[in-house]
């Protein structure tokens, strides 16, 4: 019943036939399909083909969300590799797509990822890396400076 | 690609996302980044999911001195096969800020430390912002009012206003009554209540969740028996809980805990031992050691006056070879993912280096080193599921930064 397919397109026009199960894993298509259910071409305004694949690939994975500890396993091994293939830059482009297309389980999954990236980064690379700006002033960044942590501080966090 | 995606150009909502699962072992060097993520840092968010990854930060005294825990579990696999492999990452050291102190009893809420010092006439108790390294002294209500270094303590908060007025309980020394602190009035008041029935608090320290403090009181009672015709009276006791309501200032019924207990009127302590916990700050845990066995339970619901309890493991220690016949488990922090307990004796032995016991529902057990110098004296660890605060302590450092116009969140 469900093979029936879809053409998903992304804003660089390149479009993605996939069966209807999967491309309702991204929510907003899901909706789409409610509102009006003869669609079988979806464009995606912002979101580039190259994302738009990474994002199609992990659907396709967890399609069948499978509730047997084995399967969970699997799946959670296939998450990590997953994510080993993109670089920081990437990652964030993955996130804006899984949140502009409502795909709840990549959007944990990513945040995950870039937070356990940052968090043996030091203030310079964590600004460097994510193109934030230091708006401190040198006083105000002083006085944070002099907050130390007591317990935890960074010295004791052994590196993986 | 024409643009570059930043984290600046990030919605908000994602960079909280992203930001609440960073462990908070890593919070200065975010908060550094910028003013935007320093402000986040302040509504707490960051660190919360990652406070749930199994992931354990927390207090003990060893010898009398401060020290920070933290206990990583994500090495435990949930297969059993693999026990031999789990690597388990913990550090026990004590705070060196807080080294010249010698404290009898700490208390967490909300980030801070309650600390009473090691010493039968202190004028003074001291909060600690374990994260900000801000410290406050709190003095007593009258000039020759002294805290006893085994007095009965509570620490919690009212929420019933939008900024946390965080409060100290304790048993007055002298008549046996009860005082309030209060952070925002920075003074002491006499409360007019008492607990239900005749009960007695015993060693026990009380554990605060959700802004109240829980404490185990052991309650006597007449238990009335006809036989053959004849009434008897007979003096009965059983172990119970007692919540103190921060918002209310009174205390709650008295709970009952899903085990039964004669409490400290137990003929034999040897045999028995109990302890309390919390998950998060959402759920109390409560253990119970009989002879060999221990059952752990959490509860589904608590609050001052009614609490319902779910079990959450069972273990014979007889079928683990590595635990010592003396075992007697005096304070646990739990991991619900891996459904494990992490289990501390109650007091540690001369002859013995410091070890923690990691047990599992399917019968999972590890034995953990975290210390090789046998101390003298160890009180339950207080807290596992510490998470820094920004509460400002410091009433001059208050009074700098108001003028400047910033940060006001939850001043005293």
């Amino acid at each position: 019943m469900s093979s029936n397919k879809i053409v998903l397109t992304s804003s660089d026009g390149e479009s993605f036939e996939v069966e209807e199960v999967v491309a309702r894993k991204l929510q907003i298509v899901g909706h789409m399909l409610e509102d009006d259910c003869v669609i079988n071409e979806i464009p995606l305004q912002n979101v580039t083909g190259d994302i738009l694949s990474m994002v199609i690939e992990y659907c396709k994975t967890h399609v069948d969300e499978e509730e047997s500890e084995e399967a969970q396993t699997k799946l959670k091994t296939w998450d990590e590799e997953f994510m080993k293939k993109f670089d920081i830059k990437t990652l964030l482009q993955i996130i804006l797509a899984a949140n502009y297309l409502n795909v709840k389980g990549l959007l944990d999954l990513v945040s995950q990822t870039i937070a356990d990236t940052i968090k043996d980064y030091t203030p310079e690379q964590i600004r460097e890396v994510f193109g934030v700006e230091n708006d401190y002033t040198e006083e105000e960044e002083a006085e944070v400076r002099k907050e130390n942590a007591w317990a935890f501080d960074e010295a004791d966090t052994p590196k993986p | 690609m024409t643009t570059t995606t930043t984290m600046a150009n990030l919605p908000v909502v994602l960079v909280e996302e992203i930001l609440s699962r960073v462990p908070v072992t890593s919070l200065r060097a975010i908060r550094l980044t910028c003013t935007t993520w320093n402000r986040l840092s302040k509504n707490q968010i960051i660190g919360k999911k990652a406070a749930t990854r199994n992931q354990f930060l927390g207090f003990m005294l060893i010898d009398f001195t401060i020290c920070s825990m933290r206990f990583d579990l994500r090495g435990i696999s949930n297969n059993d096969d693999e026990d031999d492999d789990d690597f388990i990452d913990q550090s026990v050291k004590e705070v060196s800020e807080l080294y010249e102190f010698s404290i009898s009893q700490i208390f967490h809420c909300d980030g801070l430390l309650l600390c009473v010092f090691n010493d039968t006439s202190s004028k003074t108790l001291m909060v600690c912002n374990m994260y900000l390294g801000q410290t406050r002294r709190v003095k007593a209500r009258q000039l020759f009012d002294r805290f006893s270094k085994s007095g009965v303590y509570a620490f919690g908060y009212d929420d019933s206003e939008e900024n946390r007025n965080h409060k100290i309980l304790r048993n007055e020394t002298n008549g046996g009554g009860y005082e309030i602190y209060d952070f925002r009035s920075d003074s002491w008041r006499l409360l007019d209540v008492v607990p239900d029935g005749d009960t007695n608090f015993g060693e026990k320290l009380s554990l605060s969740l959700k802004g109240n403090a829980y404490f185990f009181v052991t309650e006597e009672y007449d238990e009335t028996l006809v036989v053959e015709g004849e009434t008897l009276y007979s003096r009965e006791s059983r172990l119970m809980l007692l919540c103190f309501d921060f918002t209310s200032e009174t205390f709650g019924q008295l709970l009952t805990l899903p085990f039964h207990s004669l409490g400290d009127l137990v003929v034999d302590s040897s045999v028995e031992s109990w302890a309390l916990s919390c998950v998060r700050d959402e759920k109390l845990a409560v253990l119970f050691q009989h002879y060999k066995t221990i059952k752990i339970w959490t509860t589904t619901e608590i609050e001052p006056n009614a609490v319902s309890w779910d079990e959450f493991l069972e273990v014979d220690l007889t079928m683990f070879g590595g635990v010592p016949d003396d075992f007697r488990a005096g304070s646990f922090f739990l991991d619900e993912e891996k459904e494990v307990a992490v289990v501390f004796d109650q007091e540690t032995k001369m002859d013995r280096n410091q070890t923690a016991y990691v047990i599992g529902k399917d019968g999972y057990f590890k034995s953990v080193n975290f210390g090789d110098d046998p101390p003298s004296y160890r009180l339950p660890l207080v807290c596992s599921s510490y998470i820094p605060s920004l509460v400002q302590l410091n009433k001059q450092a208050e009074r700098k930064i108001n003028k400047q116009g910033k940060r006001k969140e939850r001043d005293y």
